[in-house]
């Protein structure tokens, strides 16, 4: 099982990396060259960290979801014996997939070809003829290849096609206690993505999808216009005194190990008694205020109410948790990439609580939301302006002079500066500098 | 086909049937032109226009939707694709929509009811055709005279795929 690392493509791009990314800047071909897109499955989605999905998801023994890392397709499962498993979703045999519905529940995995099964635990139930075989297979090591490495934080399942590397505590680092942003906005520190997705696409680099405090006003004007039509409506309630302005107490943040943060929580808590008397016009909205304060003591319970759930935060290279959701980032090809939107679904906030995220969440995400396609839109009209490349850098020098290194050792800038986007593109060039 | 397979439809219904298509046509010709305000004046005041997400049979209340709007949404939508800054419809796409398989589901023409129908949408945008296919139910009711429009639920074909920019009128 101790498989090398995937990398058996080595394109030309491979020694330019060092050519490609600069401090200030960064040049086009990273989102538009195919040899740059392999190296890149191989070095980062074929070694890193990758979110696969929340526990919530798989409630019950033999639930599944099909889901992607990178290039490799996978089966997120709970077996009969309630484990959690990331298994690849290809027979041992000849190598179709042995499942195919995106999502259900199974006792078992066959592969249709010729008549082979796995248990949804992965082992390799039996195979069809086996006296053609002069061993025996179910005592054999043919069972459903696992992710060579799979650990959760807080119910985030994480998996790994590489056998070794940093533990993901280690990796997460700083991310970890923004992800807790979101799993304690629940007095139980529990959530649920049991609310099904968002698929939402564009034809444009999966690195576009990024943390950018800097186009919320241009790029979302009509959106801002109707929030100011009526402040009290859907994400509206969250986005009074303009967060994205530079005199806000909004900032950017690079968490290192190119995860990243839109941090809204200073500016939030300035709005801390508005939201509760938001949070107290539903049915449980004064229960949860209380059940926050004695779970969590009244100043981390007034900034996890304020934060709503919602750390803002990028972690590298394929989640972010933004708002009421948590994403997945698919890349497909250079040009195209598919972006999966899980609403959250808190628990200890009343029905009528989360249903009213849910709307919140759709009336700005999803490919008939309000935010999201024109997001999309952008991202496809900087991916065809990249093919310009008789200039072809990508400037991200904006708040360069201005950025400060925090307490906590992230380095924070305002939040239209462009640190965001420098700590992506510094981890992305480690990661597809380094050997072996 | 054998005898009786398909039931006969009285005349009177028949006016009913047309009423409805006349007013179905009528819809989807002033989505397919992007008449954002005349769309809107054919609904009720309290609406819901549902696009489910993922799968048809779903709960709106615990299931995310493309769409679940009320009046205050609606407008909302409405409001913005006619400000200029609705990039996604920058430039608009060209639609063409064919309604058809009309059927009333208990439906009175004094007050309204449920009416099924199925739509094939051609749109292009930019060098892109696309097509969207799926069922619709609409529950109309009659008011001073006319027929609006209090529910649409839209059931798109392809609702559990990647679906880049879904945002002209549906």
């Amino acid at each position: 099982m101790n498989q090398p690392a995937i990398e058996w493509i080595r394109p030309a791009a491979e020694n330019m990396i060092s050519e490609l990314v600069k401090p200030d800047r960064v040049h086009s071909r990273i989102y538009t060259d195919p040899g740059i897109f392999e190296l890149e499955m191989a070095r980062i989605f074929g070694k890193a960290w990758l979110f696969i999905g929340h526990e919530s998801e798989l409630p019950a023994p033999g639930d599944y979801k099909l889901r992607l890392m990178g290039k490799t397709p996978v089966i997120f499962v709970r077996g009969r014996d309630k484990v959690v498993r990331v298994l690849l979703n290809r027979c041992r045999h000849r190598g179709a997939q042995v499942c195919e519905e995106e999502e259900g529940n199974a006792r078992q995995f066959t592969c249709w070809f010729h008549g082979w099964s796995f248990e949804n635990t992965g082992k390799l139930l039996g195979v069809t003829q086996p006296e053609g075989y002069e061993r025996s297979m179910t005592n054999s090591d043919m069972d459903l290849t696992p992710a060579p490495r799979m650990e959760s934080y807080r119910g985030f399942v994480f998996a790994s096609l590489s056998a070794s590397g940093a533990a993901l505590k280690d990796e997460l680092g700083l991310a970890a206690s923004r992800i807790d942003i979101l799993t304690d906005a629940s007095p139980t520190g529990e959530i649920f993505l049991d609310a099904g997705h968002h698929k939402t696409s564009y034809r444009g680099n999966w690195k576009m999808v990024g943390m950018d405090g800097y186009h919320p006003n241009y790029l979302h004007g009509s959106v801002v216009a109707g929030w100011k039509r009526n402040a009290d409506s859907g994400i509206g309630s969250t986005h009074r005194d303009d967060p994205y302005s530079d005199g806000a107490l909004s900032r950017t943040r690079d968490l290192g190990h190119g995860h990243c943060q839109l941090d809204l929580l200073q500016q939030r808590l300035k709005d801390y008694e508005r939201h509760c008397e938001y949070l107290k016009r539903f049915k449980g909205g004064a229960e949860y205020i209380a059940g926050m304060h004695k779970a969590y003591g009244a100043e981390r319970a007034r900034l996890l109410i304020a934060a709503g759930g919602d750390p803002h935060v990028g972690v590298f290279p394929n989640m972010q948790i933004v708002n009421n959701q948590v994403r997945i980032i698919n890349p497909i090809t250079p040009g195209y990439t598919e972006l999966l939107m899980f609403p959250t679904r808190i628990g200890g906030m009343s029905d009528e609580m989360n249903t009213e995220r849910l709307r919140q969440h759709e009336s700005f995400y999803g490919p008939c939301g309000s935010g999201s396609p024109d997001d999309a839109e952008m991202f496809e009209r900087v991916q065809r302006g990249l093919y310009a490349e008789v200039d072809p850098w990508i400037d991200l020098s904006r708040g360069m002079r201005r950025e400060k290194v925090d307490a906590d050792g992230s380095i924070v800038g305002l939040i239209t500066d462009e640190v965001t986007q420098r700590g992506q593109a510094k981890r992305w060039a480690q990661l597809m500098e380094a050997q072996g | 086909m054998t005898a009786g397979a398909l039931q006969d439809t009285l005349l009177t219904d028949w006016a009913a049937l047309r009423e409805v298509e006349l007013f179905l046509f009528r819809e989807a010709e002033l989505a397919d032109t992007h008449r954002y305000e005349e769309w809107l004046a054919l609904w009720t005041r309290e609406i819901v226009y549902w696009v489910p997400a993922n799968r048809d049979d779903v709960d709106p209340q615990r299931q995310v939707a493309l769409i679940y709007d009320n009046r205050a949404r609606l407008e909302d939508r409405v409001f913005r694709l006619g400000t200029p800054f609705a990039h996604a419809q920058r430039p608009r796409s060209k639609l063409l929509r064919t309604v058809s398989n009309i059927e009333l589901i208990d439906y009175d023409p004094a007050r309204g009811g449920t009416v099924q129908s199925r739509f094939v949408i051609g749109e292009l945008r930019r060098e892109q055709e696309s097509f969207w296919l799926g069922r619709a139910r609409h529950v109309l009711v009659r008011e001073g005279g006319r027929l609006l429009m209090k529910e649409k639920h839209v059931f798109l074909l392809r609702n559990g795929t990647a679906i880049g920019n879904l945002t002209f009128l549906l």
